[in-house]
């Protein structure tokens, strides 16, 4: 395998599961549109279909390419209205997604999808035999060539009669001697986006040297009247009635998208010295900006009808505008900044700062300028939008909803927040669990739903937003809500809970839901369900400092909100001294610094502290105590006490002096020393020398831990 | 074509046979390491402390913009500490995903110790430390201990700690 082809399968996996990605909430709208099916999606749906298809042609994945190819066939057919789009049609092509995603990962694990064989065969036998077949399918002209899975590899295919099955027609041909020539049997004209992907890969294909296939013309295809042509590299067809009838000109994209009426557009048109578009700005009916746009619909209009298409689908932004790059180049790019911060913090906090060298001051402040606006735009590199990992529950809700008999709509908001590429990847399982224990426990079936007096369809809303420095992803349902009372016999019942818990919060009770093995399936309802992994979600999400919180209100629902910070690798932070250690505390979770005297202190029978804090009492952490350090003083009065809080949490941290604010770049605490009490990580400070970052979070929660 | 695949094999064979190793010396004893770990040596540097670390981790250094961890090789091995000097080293090796500085007393050179040199350590070393031991080298009429650099560094201490 030399590396070109490792590339072109690289792309092809990244694009194929970004096409199922698409593909999947598309049908699952579509259905829930009911009777109406919407002939744009379709068309899209049958595109995605096909340039897998195309691609997967290509490269001789023959069971991803005929099972996208029957899937095709039936899209195909409910355009052509043999076909109604129902509830079973889409568990069928989802299926038919599924198994694409299961090939793609074979391909990925093993460059072949020869091992799904019996899966496709089984598919496609299913996705042939849907809806009755009727007896003459109009079978699409095989652009890119597929193969009959079903049929026993011992026929030769060139030599025996085509058997007598509707589609016939027989896909790459491993025998096939080189240097034959293709044969086609083109039936219908193919629509040029069709021939567009297909053909060009076949080219492609060719020019690179692959192997030269051949493919017989089916009877149905022969009797179809069409002689099988060599075929020759034709231009593709003219563009398709659909994008001939989206409008070219300027003024007619703009009464289309409500910018201008006939009228106005008629009298632009009147005056002959300025073009349309600047006549219209100048006459102050359509802004500058919005002419842009038009003209930029038109421009794509006129070119690749595909792109047009994608334009109409509301998807202005064309492919070519984006760049692949390697997540590896990014995270050195970070890497480089987070060094080049430090150097950064060196020279403006250095002992460069007293010394008033010609304009160093000025020079310091726009470096540092720089510095952030170069930090902020690489960190923008590796934020991407939250929409498709929200679009993946689309399907799940859909499936569990269905199988349990329930009714449920899920509702997604804020899908356009823009989160770090490693969160994404962080919260997608969590996001399942999340979704499958509302399905399972939350939301009740209709029956009970309507005795409960609550509308009969369930309803789960999925919303993500950003607040202060971090990301809210929230799953809310309207289902009965966290049963504290047998989450909590149960928390006793395994010894996770000490007494009875009567004096225990709600949040305290919930958190018990996230205990490895706790089986919320006994615990919270009588329905039975596979163990259902919360740990699973708080581990993840843990994975990139965030937080899981829990609300529930009997009989009305719950919301389970994960709180993530919303960059990983560089945090304002603030430098503290105890002795000679230097820790770095969050600036986000500092709510305040108070100096106290030993009587504002009192000491509990069990020795901890307590410190009243404008009418609070807090706890008090010394962090020479808990991380064995010499400080300049252990009297109270002699330091500083600040004040950090986590949710409702507020600790107080005793520490010698504050050094001061400063642009943090988190390091891991190298993977040798694992996970240490307290710590988010580490940074090197302007002098070279290192500084650990405590996270509040944990800091409470170890102090807890261990108390 | 045989005759060239045994000819490559050979040199292969011989390329095999020798490994340079790098020594250094704790109290008055000599231990050799697996140039192949080696990234580099560094003099003595501050080191910042980390909690709830065994004894033998001494802390975290910042090795041009990296934070390592950096373990005296005197301790883990439970021989008495000793001052640092400035003959105090800390040689950078690179053990799996990690990459870990060792304190020892000094380096002293590369050697190039063919494998027929190298004898399996004694079953009954006596010491408590021989199973961080890979080897015997014989150079001349000395004998280096070769260490295991994995066994070493070992599975992050915390796991060991609470072994």
């Amino acid at each position: 395998m030399d590396s070109e082809t490792q590339e072109i399968i690289d792309y092809f996996l990244t694009e194929s599961r970004e096409s199922v990605a698409e593909v999947e909430p598309l049908l699952i709208g579509l259905e829930a549109g009911g009777a109406h099916v919407d002939r744009a999606t379709i068309d899209k749906i049958f595109r995605l279909f096909h340039s897998m298809k195309g691609s997967a042609g290509f490269l001789e994945f023959q069971h991803v390419e005929s099972v996208t190819h029957q899937a095709e066939t039936l899209l195909d057919r409910v355009r052509n209205g043999s076909l109604t789009f129902d509830p079973p049609l889409v568990d069928l092509l989802c299926r038919a997604l599924d198994f694409t995603n299961d090939a793609l990962d074979a391909i990925e694990a093993m460059l072949t999808d020869a091992s799904l064989a019996e899966e496709a065969a089984g598919l496609i036998q299913r996705l042939k035999g849907f809806g009755a077949a009727p007896t003459a399918e109009p079978a699409r002209a095989p652009v890119a060539p597929a193969h009959v899975a079903t049929k026993p590899p011992s026929a030769p295919p060139l030599a025996a009669p085509p058997p007598p099955a509707a589609e016939a027609w027989t896909g790459p041909q491993p025998a096939a001697p080189r240097g034959e020539i293709n044969v086609f049997a083109p039936v219908a004209a193919p629509s040029a986006a069709e021939t567009d992907s297909g053909l060009s890969s076949l080219f492609d294909s060719l020019s690179r040297g692959a192997k030269i296939e051949r493919s017989l013309p089916t009877p149905e295809a022969s009797s179809a009247n069409v002689a099988p042509t060599p075929r020759a590299p034709t231009p593709p067809a003219p563009a398709p009635a659909k994008t001939a009838a989206s409008p070219h000109r300027l003024g007619e994209i703009l009464i289309e998208a409500g910018l201008a009426s006939p009228a106005q557009i008629e009298e632009a048109l009147k005056d002959k010295r300025l073009p349309v578009g600047q006549k219209l700005v100048q006459m102050q009916v359509v802004p500058p900006e919005r002419i842009q746009e038009a003209l930029a619909v038109q421009s794509a209009r006129r070119g690749d009808p595909d792109k047009a298409a994608e334009e109409e689908d509301g998807k202005g932004r064309s492919r070519a505008e984006y760049l692949r790059v390697d997540v590896r180049k990014l995270d050195q790019l970070m890497d480089l900044i987070g060094e080049l911060i430090i150097a950064e913090t060196a020279v403006t906090h250095g002992p460069a700062r007293d010394t008033e060298v010609d304009g160093s001051q000025k020079a310091a402040v726009q470096l540092n300028r720089v510095t952030r606006g170069l930090q902020d735009v690489a960190m923008s590199l590796r934020m991407v939008p939250i929409e498709p990992t929200f679009k993946k529950m689309v399907r799940l809700v859909r499936d569990l909803s269905r199988r349990q008999g329930k009714r449920i709509t899920l509702e997604i908001s804020g899908e356009d927040t823009e989160v770090d590429k490693s969160v994404v990847e962080a919260i997608s399982d969590p996001l399942v669990h999340l979704i499958r224990n509302s399905i399972d426990h939350g939301v009740e079936d209709v029956d009970e739903r309507i005795r409960v007096g609550k509308a009969p369809e369930g309803r789960i809303t999925l919303s993500a937003r950003q607040q202060a420095g971090e990301i809210r992803i929230e799953v809310r349902d309207d289902g009965r809500g966290l049963d504290r009372a047998r989450i909590l016999k149960k928390g006793v019942e395994r010894g996770l809970v000490k007494g009875d818990g009567a004096e225990l919060s709600d949040a305290e009770v919930y958190r018990l839901i996230f205990e490895p093995g706790f089986s919320t399936a006994a615990a919270v309802t009588d329905i039975s369900g596979r163990g259902v992994g919360m740990d699973v979600v708080k581990q993840n999400i843990e994975s990139v400092k965030g937080r899981v919180e829990v609300q529930s209100t009997p009989g009305a629902g719950s919301v389970m909100a994960l709180r993530i910070p919303l960059t990983l690798a560089i945090i304002e932070g603030m430098l503290v001294r105890v002795g000679t250690s230097r820790f770095t505390l969050p600036i986000l979770s500092i709510t305040e610094t108070v100096g106290v005297t030993a009587r504002d202190v009192t000491r509990l029978t069990n020795g901890a502290e307590v410190v009243r804090v404008r009418g609070r009492l807090l706890p008090v952490y010394r962090l020479h105590e808990l991380y064995e350090l010499k400080p300049d003083s252990t009297r109270i009065e002699d330091g500083l006490l600040v004040v950090i809080e986590d949710g409702n949490d507020r600790v107080c941290v005793l520490v010698d002096e504050l050094i001061g604010q400063r642009q943090t770049v988190v390091k891991s605490l190298s993977g040798y020393l694992g996970s240490v009490r307290g710590l988010a990580g580490c940074t090197v400070l302007g002098d070279g020398s290192i500084s650990l970052i405590i996270d509040v979070a944990k800091l409470i929660h170890d102090v807890h831990a261990a108390a | 074509m045989p005759s060239i695949s045994t000819a490559q094999d050979h040199d292969y064979a011989e390329l095999q046979e020798r490994t340079k190793y790098l020594t250094f010396i704790l109290g008055s004893e000599s231990y050799g390491l697996d140039i192949m770990y080696v990234r580099e040596i560094i003099g003595m540097q501050q080191f910042t402390m980390v909690p709830d670390v065994p004894a033998f981790v001494k802390g975290v250094i910042n090795l041009r913009g990296k934070v390592i961890p950096v373990m005296d090789v005197r301790l883990r091995f439970r021989m008495p500490e000793r001052a640092y000097d400035d003959r105090t080293c800390i040689i950078v090796i690179h053990v799996g995903d990690w990459l870990v500085g060792l304190v020892v007393d000094t380096v002293s050179e590369v050697l190039d110790i063919p494998q027929a040199d190298v004898e399996l350590p004694p079953q009954a070393f006596g010491r408590n430390n021989d199973h961080f031991i890979a080897g015997m080298g014989k150079v001349g009429d000395q004998v280096r201990m070769l260490l295991d650099a994995e066994k070493l560094v070992g599975a992050p201490p915390r796991a060991a700690a609470t072994a």
